[in-house]
Order: structure tokens, then C-alpha cells, then sequence
């Protein structure tokens, strides 16, 4: 049996899509003729023939590079990587953050992210004291598994794989992450900086209220949702 | 002589027509439509990937990556919200054509 992504990729040398764009055109096309060459097989072909014949679905390569090439690039206004990686991550962004801002119209008692008395509420003792046991920190954490989950969603949808699903999923996580750096190190420079930002949860309490608690939850939305497409794919194959 | 933009819609209705029952990759979109019209209609991966692809960029399908259960990677190509709202008209539109046009060949053959 030929090499098909080779034989494709060799008919299709000129078609000057994006790298990414261009493999999964040639893997497609590749996996086309394969599903061709072994049915002609399953029907008694030799394999010669069998090769002949689904190689000749196409008799002319040049004018189907040039048809592909329309029909991708020239009408194609977003790149696969917006598609499957930033546009989900600025969506699971946007959506973390309205949710938050939500729960504090909402008339949710503030934690540790506090809305309205935010910096009172922390020298109070932030998430885990205080009289408000339920708040929007807490009803923030209950969502984000689904905004994960929307953020793997919207990346699978447009062919990502599963690293572009978990980044985007966590994506909110690794923005708190880069805010709360630039914060420690500004904070530092400061005389009592540390001190007044970060008190009373200390630099390894920030990071893991505003990074590995929320970022924990929004991978968990994106592994779930990642199990049950897999398994309902499996039951569709 | 049939023009290109009349062998597009058919090809367009055809495609449509399989992924309504759910999402199918491309030779089997191919495969259907040749079984489902008794070999009438045949893509080959020439005719169809090019559309396909020109289908998905006016949003009427949209393909996505999926693993079958042999491990096999696949593109795999479903209806949109737009693609399932053109298929009904485009249906109506082509049995009106064919509607017309067997009432001209029974005149023609009288």
C-alpha cells in the first residue's frame, strides 16, 4: 500500500495554504484515498489496480490545488490558530470575568475577589472567614468548570486538538497568572508594597486563589467535556 | 449543457441532503450519495473536497476532527444551523425545476 499522505502531499507541493492548514487538507485527501483503495480491496481488486483506481479519482492535480487553494484561502478570513486557540481562550476570558462582575451586580457577598468592600473583605480574611460562607468567589468557582468546558467546546468545534482545548479552557487561569506576577513584582519595588497588596493571603495564597483554585476548575470543565466527546464520538463510530 | 452553477446546487442539495441525518466525513458523504441515488451521482475526492470545502466557508457545514473507534483520525462534516435552513428551499427549488421539466417532456412526447 502507498504512502497517501506522501503521494498527496507531493501532487500538492504548490498549494501554499498555511503549514497547519495545508497538513490537514493533505490528511484528509490522504485518508480519502485510503478509504477508496481498501474498499476496492474488500471487493477483490489486486492491490496495483486497486492503487490505479483511486488515484485516478483525480486527473488533474494541478487544477484541484487550484480549486482547494479558492476555496480555503481566498474566502478564508480567520487562520486556524485564531479559531481554534484565541478566539476560544478571549471567549473563556471574557466569560470568566462577566461571570464574576455578574455575581457582584447580583448582590453576592464578596470573597476574596470582592466587588464592593474588595479590599476591606480581604484584610477581613478573605475566602475562608468571615460571616459570608457562600460568595461570589465561591459561586465563581461553581461556573468556571463550564466556562472550561465552553472554551474546549468552541476549540474542538473548530479542529483543535486536545492541547488547544485545555489551553483555551484555562486560558482565564494563565491570564490571573500573568496579572498576579506583574503585581507581586510591582508590589515588591514598593516600600510596604507586599504587605498592602497581597495581605493577609500571602504571594503562594494569591496565586492559589486567582490561579490554581479557578484554574483547577475551569480544567476540569474542559476534561469532562473532553470525556464525553470522546465517548459519544466512540458510540457514533 | 448543464453550467457549472447548476451542477454546484445539485451537488450542494446532494451534500446537504446526506449530512442531515448527522455528520459524516468525506468518503462517506461520497459513498452515500452514490448508494442512496443507485450510482447516479458520483464524487469523486476531485469534485467533492473543493466544495466541501467552499460549503464550509459560507458556514452551510462545518467539519471538525474526530477519532473513530479503530483510531483513525477523521474530518468530519455536519450541518450548520444556516446549512439545515438553505435545505429546505433548495429542495423545494430543484423539485419545482424537475417538476417542470418532466410536464415539458410529456408535452414534447405527445
Amino acid at each position: 500500500m502507498p504512502d497517501w499522505e506522501k503521494l498527496v502531499r507531493e501532487q500538492l507541493a504548490g498549494l501554499n495554504l498555511g503549514h497547519e492548514e495545508e497538513d490537514e487538507v493533505i490528511a484528509e485527501l490522504a485518508g480519502h484515498l485510503e478509504e477508496t483503495y481498501e474498499a476496492l480491496r474488500r471487493e477483490g481488486l489486486a492491490e496495483g489496480e486497486a492503487v490505479q483506481r483511486a488515484v485516478s479519482q483525480v486527473t488533474n492535480w494541478s487544477d484541484l490545488q487550484r480549486k482547494i487553494y479558492c476555496a480555503r484561502a481566498e474566502e478564508n478570513t480567520m487562520n486556524p490558530r485564531t479559531s481554534r486557540l484565541w478566539l476560544p481562550s478571549f471567549v473563556t476570558l471574557a466569560a470568566s470575568i462577566i461571570a464574576l462582575v455578574a455575581f457582584g451586580f447580583l448582590g453576592l457577598q464578596p470573597g476574596p475577589l470582592g466587588s464592593r468592600p474588595h479590599h476591606e473583605e480581604w484584610s477581613r480574611g478573605g475566602i475562608t472567614s468571615g460571616p459570608h460562607a457562600v460568595n461570589e468567589y465561591t459561586v465563581w468557582l461553581m461556573v468556571l468548570p463550564f466556562v472550561g468546558a465552553l472554551g474546549a467546546r468552541l476549540s474542538s468545534r473548530a479542529g483543535g486538538t486536545l492541547r488547544d482545548m485545555v489551553i483555551s479552557g484555562v486560558f482565564p487561569a494563565l491570564a490571573w497568572l500573568t496579572i498576579v506576577l506583574i503585581v507581586l513584582s510591582f508590589a515588591a519595588s514598593l516600600e510596604r508594597g507586599v504587605e498592602t497588596v497581597i495581605a493577609p493571603v500571602g504571594p503562594v495564597g494569591l496565586i492559589a486563589v486567582l490561579v490554581l483554585i479557578p484554574g483547577a476548575c475551569l480544567l476540569l470543565g474542559v476534561m469532562v467535556y473532553h470525556a464525553a466527546a470522546k465517548r459519544w464520538t466512540k458510540s457514533v463510530a | 449543457m448543464i453550467g457549472a452553477g447548476t451542477k454546484r446546487g445539485t451537488a450542494e442539495l446532494a451534500i446537504l441532503s446526506v449530512l442531515e441525518s448527522g455528520s459524516l466525513h468525506g468518503y462517506e458523504i461520497a459513498h452515500r450519495i452514490e448508494r442512496r441515488t443507485r450510482g447516479k451521482l458520483r464524487f469523486t475526492l476531485a469534485s467533492l473536497y473543493p466544495l466541501l470545502y467552499r460549503m464550509e466557508n459560507k458556514g452551510l457545514v462545518r467539519g471538525a476532527w474526530e477519532v473513530s473507534g479503530n483510531g483513525r483520525r477523521r474530518r468530519c462534516y455536519r450541518l450548520t444551523a444556516a446549512g439545515k435552513k438553505k435545505l429546505l428551499p433548495l429542495r423545494q427549488e430543484w423539485s419545482e425545476l424537475f417538476r417542470a421539466l418532466r410536464q415539458l417532456a410529456k408535452v414534447a412526447n405527445a
